[in-house]
């Protein structure tokens, strides 16, 4: 009863901590947008509109306004819920990430995994494995794959897995086709795999499983260095504490030893840096989103500040922060459940 | 000891799973592959005799271009925005494919006043909008004054040369010009998409935002709109005209060169249609499996620019000098590998009417840095004492091969021993704002025309009252009188007052222009009806691809 009264109270101040929390980072975001030269009605400029329509846009805009209404205007829009329209497409911002989240979330969640299962699988091997063939390749593996660049792993999988042997395409979601047919569904929830449900097109699944794999093999392979080597250093450890030597002393048997003491303990660091990397994620990979042409919102993030699109790039960082704090606190639960020392 | 025991056992038992969970996988691959569902091409029919081919129901293009705003006639301003509207919709005169002639659409017969500023047009009493609506010459009286009164971008290239337009019945206008302009400089505006009529009784009087359009007359509409990933058209069952052989144009946004041209490449897509850069052009012009198809190219042209109320290119022997020293064959050969470009040596574009090569006349066509040298001399600089520019360009916004264009610029200019170029660089945003608060003197910019004609290409740029956006601060009250003498010129006098124009502004020397780029479509072979000719516009309509 206390550890339920104690949890419920620490998840009710971390939401009220979230709160201010996402109000100073889009006071952060609105002041460095508007330090960078140029602004949404920049990217017409370059042909012959006459000023005074310049003009009249940047006024609709409230861009001729000074900058404290302009702020003030943006904050009390968003506590009305309303995170406005692009600049100048018009298009409701709360739309556009609607769109495009989910296809950020697929791959969050995909290269997690391979991340995860590569990683811990290589990590558990190092630890354990001391013979030198194995040992030194797993280290070498976590320093070399986190020293190249992410869009370059991009590149490499793309011109071998997709050019060169021509297993997986090398860019995009579903083919173009199929995009065509996902727009059919009676309610467009923009998740590939339920779309494809909703409109009787399973193997429309297959299509987006093509897709999706080259982008998680590089994000995946990229941070599965960091899970190898957090599990190895972990288990390392963990597995020369007294208590472990105890448990052998008293007789048993050492594939318990390794699961409950061994992995049980290494879940713990490996929650708070699964929680940090899919928080990470779910902000979107820019750089491997532009590579695939994955539509998510890091790609969308990165346009928008191209085109100085500040309900844009406010919109997403918004949610983005959103996100961050809910993931932050589902590690905390989870890292209650896991280790029952753990108090708040 | 038993631990590593332990680990052999489970490190088995893990090995054997994943490489289980490898071979299904692999076998469901292999499966789907080969037991794809069937595709919606079309399929021959069986019950006749196969005396005509069949066609692709769908075919996609690929572009990295986006739409900037939205796809309402009467703000669209970006190339993709606007070309996609001349595939849904239709003015009173288009260019015929294949060539610059404008020719009736819309437009059955006219008659111009002896004073030239009415007209009255006859229309087609058959076309109708995609509602199946007939359109009468009070829908295109409104869809003008529906343009006009929004007054949004591009409304100044029918409202400058509109001064009221009335219906007189239902398939004649009465159009009043504001003055007696040139034949085929109205017909040239009254072509554009900003002319296009719409449909009153469901247009609204404010513009439509995405994911709509308007309805409007042409041989597609607008099925469907993701902003940032694909704009799908489907015929217009309403059209008057010739049915499209393609039911179908998906057109899917690229993020970047690479990925357009690995989709073509791959047979994701069946066209890849801008931008590609030269290197790519040169590798898949090679490729055996694909047909790189070309045409001329005016959108855009690219020149260079100086702030000429700043130092030192307030003084006409620098700018002149630089004129002399540019070269033009480098740029081409070097980036555009000799063929997919064309120098240029004047704002008028070669085959535009008046075009005449007036830098060339005066600078010549290779560098000559003696002359320049020369001239900077006079100037006052010397090889102790350097000229020491700044030359700025933005890297993403016209070309991938920006870079290159500019350091063979610095190298053009530092083979005179006198200049010192630096090399500098902003995102597009960036770099509108400083040329337009004055803060950079030389720079490298694109002009993509309004309206095929040659006004658009001297007055923008040379007139002290319509080049303010540009900030090169270029004011001659000579020039200023010829370019508003022109366009109300008979063709014959036009085509002598634009030379004069050319030949005065080559001398000033302001602007330089540098280079005209062709347009490339890379294909699949068996695409057909690709036209890429000098109105710019990629005619979707005209596409299809044969099935067998």
């Amino acid at each position: 009863m206390g550890e339920k009264i104690s949890l419920k109270t620490y998840i009710l101040s971390r939401i009220l901590i979230t709160i201010p929390m996402i109000f100073i980072l889009l006071t952060i975001v609105f002041i460095v947008m508007r330090a960078l030269p140029g602004d949404p009605v920049s990217m017409l400029e370059g042909k012959d509109i006459p000023e005074e329509v310049l003009a009249r846009r940047r006024a609709e805009l409230g861009l001729d306004k000074p900058l404290y209404i302009q702020y003030i205007s943006y904050i009390s829009s968003v506590l009305r819920g309303d995170l406005g329209v692009t600049a100048l497409e018009k298009v409701p911002v709360a739309q556009y990430i609607a769109m495009r989240l989910p296809a950020t979330v697929e791959l969050a969640i995909s290269s997690s995994i391979i991340a995860i299962l590569i990683g811990v699988f290589l990590g558990v091997v190092a630890s354990f494995f001391k013979q030198k063939y194995l040992m030194p390749l797993a280290r070498i593996y976590s320093s070399i794959v986190f020293s190249i660049p992410v869009f370059y792993l991009g590149l490499l999988f793309q011109a071998s897995l997709g050019v060169g042997i021509g297993l997986f395409p090398t860019g995009g979601r579903v083919s173009p086709l199929n995009d065509i047919v996902l727009s059919e569904a009676p309610v467009r929830t923009n998740f590939v795999i339920i779309d494809s449900l909703l409109v009787g097109r399973p193997d429309i699944i297959l299509d987006f499983l093509s897709h999706i794999i080259l982008p998680s093999l590089t994000l995946g392979i990229y941070l599965s260095s960091i899970f190898a080597r957090v599990t190895y250093l972990s288990l390392q450890e963990i597995l020369s504490q007294e208590f472990v030597v105890a448990a052998r002393s008293r007789g048993l048997l050492d594939s318990i030893i390794i699961w409950r003491y061994g992995v049980r303990n290494v879940l713990i660091p490996l929650t708070t840096m699964a929680g940090l990397q899919i928080a990470a994620l779910l902000g979107g990979a820019v750089l491997t989103e532009t590579v695939f042409s994955w539509p998510g919102i890091g790609s969308l993030v990165y346009e928008g500040i191209l085109k100085r699109d500040y309900a844009l790039v406010q919109g997403v960082v918004t949610i983005y922060a959103f996100i961050v704090a809910v993931t932050n606190l589902l590690v905390d639960i989870i890292y209650a459940y896991v280790d029952p020392r753990v108090r708040f | 000891m038993n631990i590593k025991k332990a680990i052999s056992r489970t490190m088995t038992i893990t090995i054997s799973v994943l490489i289980l969970i490898a071979i299904i996988i692999s076998a469901v691959y292999i499966w789907w592959q080969s037991a794809q569902a069937p595709s919606t091409l079309t399929t021959p029919s069986i019950t006749s005799p196969p005396t005509k081919p069949k066609y692709k129901e769908t075919i996609i293009i690929g572009t990295t271009d986006s739409i900037q705003t939205t796809l309402d006639p009467a703000e669209a301003y970006d190339y993709l925005g606007v070309n996609i509207i001349q595939n849904m919709g239709e003015g009173l005169f288009a260019y015929e494919p294949g060539t610059a002639k404008l020719v009736n659409k819309l437009a059955v017969s006219y008659t111009i006043s002896p004073d030239r500023k009415v007209w009255d047009i006859k229309i087609r009493s058959d076309a109708k909008f995609q509602d199946c609506s007939p359109m009468t010459a009070y829908d295109v009286v409104w869809s003008w004054n529906r343009t006009i009164t929004l007054n949004q971008d591009p409304a100044f290239l029918i409202g400058d040369l509109i001064d009221r337009a009335e219906a007189l019945d239902n398939y004649t206008i009465r159009v009043y010009l504001k003055q007696p302009f040139e034949e085929t400089y109205v017909k040239a505006l009254l072509s554009t998409w900003v002319a296009f009529p719409v449909n009153p009784r469901t247009s609204p009087m404010e513009v439509v935002k995405p994911p709509k359009t308007l309805d409007m007359i042409g041989p597609y509409k607008l099925e469907d709109w993701k902003p940032g990933e694909y704009v799908l058209l489907t015929t217009n069952p309403c059209y008057y005209g010739d049915k499209p052989k393609t039911s179908k144009i998906l057109i899917k946004f690229y993020k970047d060169p690479q990925s357009l041209r690995l989709a073509v490449e791959k047979g994701e897509i069946d066209i890849a249609f801008r931008t590609l850069s030269p290197t790519d052009l040169k590798d898949l012009v090679n490729n055996p499996k694909l047909q790189v198809v070309a045409g001329p190219g005016i959108a855009p042209i690219r020149y260079l620019v100086f702030n000429v109320n700043k130092e030192p290119f307030n003084n006409k022997l620098v700018r002149q000098a630089i004129a002399y020293l540019i070269d033009r064959n480098a740029i081409i050969n070097t980036v555009f590998l000799g063929k997919f470009a064309q120098p240029l040596y004047s704002m008028v574009p070669i085959g535009f009417l008046g075009h005449k090569d007036s830098f060339k006349e005066i600078y010549g066509d290779k560098p000559n840095i003696e002359k320049a040298k020369e001239l900077l001399r006079k100037a006052g600089y010397n090889e102790t004492h350097k000229l020491r520019l700044e030359l700025w360009f933005t890297p993403v916004r016209y070309t991938p091969a920006e870079p290159d264009i500019a350091a063979i610029i610095k190298q053009s200019l530092e083979a005179s021993g006198i200049i010192e170029v630096d090399l500098k660089s902003a995102d597009w945003a960036t770099y509108r704002t400083l040329f337009r608060e004055e803060k950079i003197s030389m720079w490298l910019l694109g002009w993509f025309p309004d309206f095929l004609d040659s006004d658009n290409y001297v007055r923008p740029f040379y007139h002290s009252k319509a080049n303010t956006w540009l900030h090169v601060n270029y004011k001659n009250p000579v020039v200023d009188e010829l370019i508003d003498k022109q366009i109300l010129q008979p063709t014959e006098e036009r085509i002598k007052t634009l030379y004069q124009i050319q030949d005065i502004v080559a001398d000033d020397a302001p602007i330089i222009p540098l280079w005209q780029e062709g347009q490339y479509a890379v294909a699949q072979l068996n695409v057909k009806g690709i036209i890429l000719d000098i109105s710019q516009i990629f005619r979707y309509y005209l596409l299809y691809a044969e099935v067998s």
